[in-house]
């Protein structure tokens, strides 16, 4: 509860004196606290001591690989980690999402994609937070959106969606990880427990009739997002906000 | 100057060993090409006192000396080595000399220097003992056989039944004994050696002293003139067998010849006809192996320089690598690692060598000289083949360098030029926003910031192109192919738009559900945005734009159609070249650097698709492209 009463504090880690400069500009015009670090070693040292609600950290850092530093902070703490990279091979973007990075954005990246992403995280910081007392939650819940783990049923407005095994799988692996993004070889491995490139078609099918049935509009879905080439996620979603789209 | 170029003689003869190492010793001390020739007698085996074993080990020595070995057929020895001597422009000549005399001709060697007074003739003397190497055969080993003996005995008694019936008709002695010339005529066509051209005659004079010559059925004699007739009979015998025996050595040779031209020639056609070097080496092969009745083996470096063929003890692979190393023969019959099963030939250009063909040979012995000149000449052959596509490789690359240059040169101006204006746009607006931004009325600062943020956007769109091109055009891109649905790609396409998208009506179609296709999907969503960023570039807002795609057969063809004005016809053919803008309005516009459309064509033609633009009806334009479509894999879990 106490994450509503203070305003949610993001560390930026940015070696560019002028990027820095627009994301701060950027935060405190949103109302926002911050605090920044220019190398991986003091973004380690300010993640430590002053444990900021989200990181922003730029992968292309002039002491460490960002990857290395992903890492190193998973080692002791789940702060979402947004990484900003230049760098726009997918590879990277994997290998940092699988390290344990909770989403990415390229640049050029607009401020109002920023703040977006920004939101999402928070948003799962505030979920957990609110979860905290009750680890063991049964029941799901998402917007409109409901998964009953002990009966193994999941429901849109209180209705019950037809899912194949499979699907109900896949929409649970994903619930688990509302807000981050998972790698399509993430999804695959958890699945099918092994990664054939065959298997990514089917992942794709699999997932396009999941999202015909628990999305309102499947053309402008709000649970699920595809990343293109990289993976999925499933969103936070607040309930009444299924008419709106999301920014 | 020119290169000395010493030349020696190879023979049978063990003496022949101490003039090829002196040659060899000669070659070296003046710095001289060393060639050492072998004159093929002709056909009646090797002459006397010379073996093939040693004939064999001083072309081993020679070729360990570092001679070249060259083989010449036979005809009189002297003759040629001074026309090979004189063709291949030879300084020095080294030849043995024995002290045996020479009656009616002259010695080789006081021919040769004759023949060719310009070379350097050294004659190297050595014992009576030992043969001397340079003597053609010109009193051979007798050779005997069955048929031959039948052949000549059967001449002997036809001429001696027909000398019986002439004799009946009451014909001259003389007469018949003609008859028997004629029959010595006859032996000397039919049969081989000296043996029989001795035989033939010596018979004939005994059967017509005994059986015609007065007193009858004794050898005696009566007539005076008898003893002149005998003689005569043995000379023409005599000179007959020789003459007969020398026109079939030559037919034989020019046969020979003959036979061997027509095999480089064809092997020539077939190496020509071969489309890879792959393909030249297995028609080397097959040729080889028919020549000597054997298995023949290829191995050829890879990419890395590592010799590459069939995987065997490491005795023939360390043989075949020696081989291609040294640029020298190894393995069986050499002085290279003889216990290895094959003789291993480096097949060789002027600038490399290209590879290394194992032959299996018979007992491991060479083959004849002949044929073993002949798989010379077929390994050389082949070797220049093989250089013509080393060559091709080269100058391909280097024609492939030349474009990226020029292309990157044409980038370069055409970028720098196309980056001033936007750049001198959002320097000047942020310049005076800085400088005198309160003075300013509130809307004016507005259209600053607007431009400022457009040209920004702007340079956005380039610099992702160039990214893409560069990738491709470099020729290092490696498509990161993967199965995507069709409708993810629209989605994340049209999310991507041009600031001025919202001016237009936009709409997509996707008549199929779950359509797949193989694609690069970074690289296909940039074709895609650069072709509707242009639809909405170069039609007048409000204007209609189409994202369609279906399936067609094995292939997803895309589809972005518009309503606007349309493209020229003139312009069409045009449209996907390198830097071209529809209208020329390069200069003064910096829309669109004609990189755009380009850059889709060859991202569609990396993947394997085409495409295309047409008119629309009634008015506008389509571009279509299209990729391989992909089936969904049924896949239950694990």
């Amino acid at each position: 509860m106490s994450l509503l009463e203070k305003t949610p504090r993001v560390l930026v880690v940015e070696d560019d004196k002028a990027i820095r400069n627009l994301i701060i500009t950027t935060l405190e015009t949103q109302g926002y606290q911050y605090s920044t670090a220019a190398n991986g070693s003091q973004a380690l040292l300010e993640a430590a001591s002053s444990r900021p609600d989200v990181l922003l950290l730029d992968l292309g850092l002039p002491d460490m690989d960002g990857v290395e530093i992903i890492r190193k902070i998973r080692g002791w703490s789940e702060m979402p980690i947004l990484v900003v990279s230049a760098r726009s091979e997918d590879r990277d973007k994997v290998e940092a999402l699988d390290a344990g990075a909770d989403d990415y954005l390229t640049k050029p990246f607009s401020v109002d994609e920023l703040l977006a992403r920004l939101r999402v995280a928070l948003r799962r910081v505030k979920k957990e937070a609110d979860r905290g007392s009750r680890p063991e939650e049964k029941i799901y819940r998402n917007g409109e959106l409901t998964i009953d783990y002990e009966a193994g049923v999941a429901r849109r407005s209180g209705q019950e969606l037809h899912l194949t095994p499979m699907e109900y799988k896949l929409l649970c692996l994903l619930a688990r990880n509302t807000g981050k993004v998972l790698t399509q070889n993430y999804i695959l491995r958890e699945i099918w427990g092994l990664v054939l490139a065959s298997d990514t078609s089917s992942l794709r099918v699999f997932m396009a009739t999941l999202r015909k049935k628990i999305e309102p509009c499947p053309a402008k879905p709000i649970y699920i997002q595809t990343r293109v080439g990289i993976g999925y996620r499933m969103t936070w979603v607040e309930r009444g906000e299924e008419s709106e789209e999301e920014s | 100057m020119e290169t000395p170029h010493v030349l020696t003689c190879l023979s049978g003869s063990p003496a022949n060993e101490k003039v090829v190492r002196l040659a060899a010793s000669l070659a070296q001390g003046i710095g001289a090409i060393f060639t050492a020739l072998y004159v093929e007698p002709a056909p009646g085996g090797l002459p006397k006192g010379q073996s093939a074993e040693v004939l064999q080990n001083n072309i081993l020595l020679a070729e360990k000396l570092g001679a070249h070995v060259a083989t010449v057929y036979g005809g009189d020895m002297a003759t040629q080595v001074a026309e090979y001597a004189r063709l291949s422009g030879v300084s020095h000549i080294v030849l043995g000399r024995s002290g045996r005399l020479h009656f009616f001709r002259n010695a080789p060697q006081d021919r040769l220097a004759r023949m060719v007074p310009e070379i350097q003739l050294c004659v190297v003397p050595y014992s009576e003992k030992e043969d001397d190497p340079l003597e053609l055969p010109r009193v051979s080993r007798p050779h005997i056989s069955w048929p031959d003996t039948g052949r000549c005995l059967g001449v002997v008694l036809l001429c001696t039944l027909l000398g019986g019936i002439l004799g009946e008709m009451g014909l001259e002695m003389a007469i018949i004994g003609q008859v028997y010339i004629l029959g010595v005529l006859a032996i000397g066509v039919v049969t081989t050696g000296w043996v029989y051209g001795l035989m033939g005659p010596l018979l004939s004079a005994l059967a017509f002293t005994f059986l015609y010559v007065p007193p009858l059925f004794s050898f005696r004699y009566v007539a005076p003139g008898y003893p002149v007739t005998f003689l005569v009979m043995l000379v023409v015998g005599l000179i007959t067998s020789n003459f007969t025996l020398r026109v079939r050595g030559q037919a034989l040779t020019a046969a020979d010849k003959a036979w061997r031209t027509e095999v480089l020639l064809r092997h020539a056609a077939l190496l020509q006809r071969a489309s890879s070097p792959a393909e030249t080496l297995d028609t080397l092969c097959a040729q080889l192996e028919k020549l000597v009745a054997g298995q023949v083996r290829w191995y050829q470096p890879n990419e890395q320089g590592e010799l590459m063929g069939p995987t065997e003890d490491k005795n023939e692979e360390e043989s075949a690598l020696w081989a291609w190393q040294h640029r020298s023969s190894a393995g069986a019959t050499t002085g290279i690692r003889p216990e290895a099963r094959r003789l291993y030939l480096p097949v060789m250009g002027q600038r490399e060598t290209y590879a290394v063909v194992g032959l299996t040979l018979d007992k491991k012995r060479l083959p004849e000289p002949f044929v073993r000149n002949l798989l010379g000449a077929m390994v050389d052959q082949c070797g220049l083949a093989l250089e013509k596509y080393s060559v091709e490789k080269d100058r391909d690359a280097a024609q492939h360098k030349a474009e990226q240059e020029k292309l990157r040169a044409n980038l370069l101006r055409s970028i720098s030029h196309d980056l001033r204006t936007p750049l001198t746009s959002i320097c000047g607006s942020a310049g005076i926003l800085r400088e005198s931004g309160e003075a300013l009325k509130e809307e004016r600062r507005k259209e600053l910031y607007n431009d400022i943020y457009d040209d920004a956007l702007w340079l956005i769109d380039l610099v992702e192109n160039l990214l893409a091109v560069t990738r491709i055009e470099n020729g290092t891109m490696q498509l990161h192919m993967e199965p995507q649905l069709v409708e993810d790609i629209f989605a994340e396409a049209t999310e991507h738009l041009d600031r001025h998208a919202g001016e237009h009506v936009i709409e997509t179609r996707l008549p199929e559900d779950l359509l797949m296709a193989e694609m690069d999907s970074r690289l296909i969503v940039q074709v895609l945005v650069n072709l509707l960023n242009n639809a909405i570039k170069y039609t007048p807002p409000g204007s209609h734009i189409l994202l369609t795609a279906r399936s067609e057969g094995q292939w997803v063809r895309f589809a972005v159609a518009d309503d606007g004005p349309g493209i020229p016809e003139k312009e069409r053919g045009k449209l996907f070249e390198m830097f071209y803008t529809a209208g020329k309005r390069r200069g003064d516009s910096r829309r669109g650097m004609g990189l755009g459309l380009s850059l889709c064509r060859s991202i569609v033609r990396a993947h394997g698709g085409e495409i295309t633009m047409e008119p629309n009806q009634p008015h506008g334009s389509i571009f279509t492209f299209t990729l391989k479509r992909k089936e969904a894999a049924d896949l239950e879990p694990a």
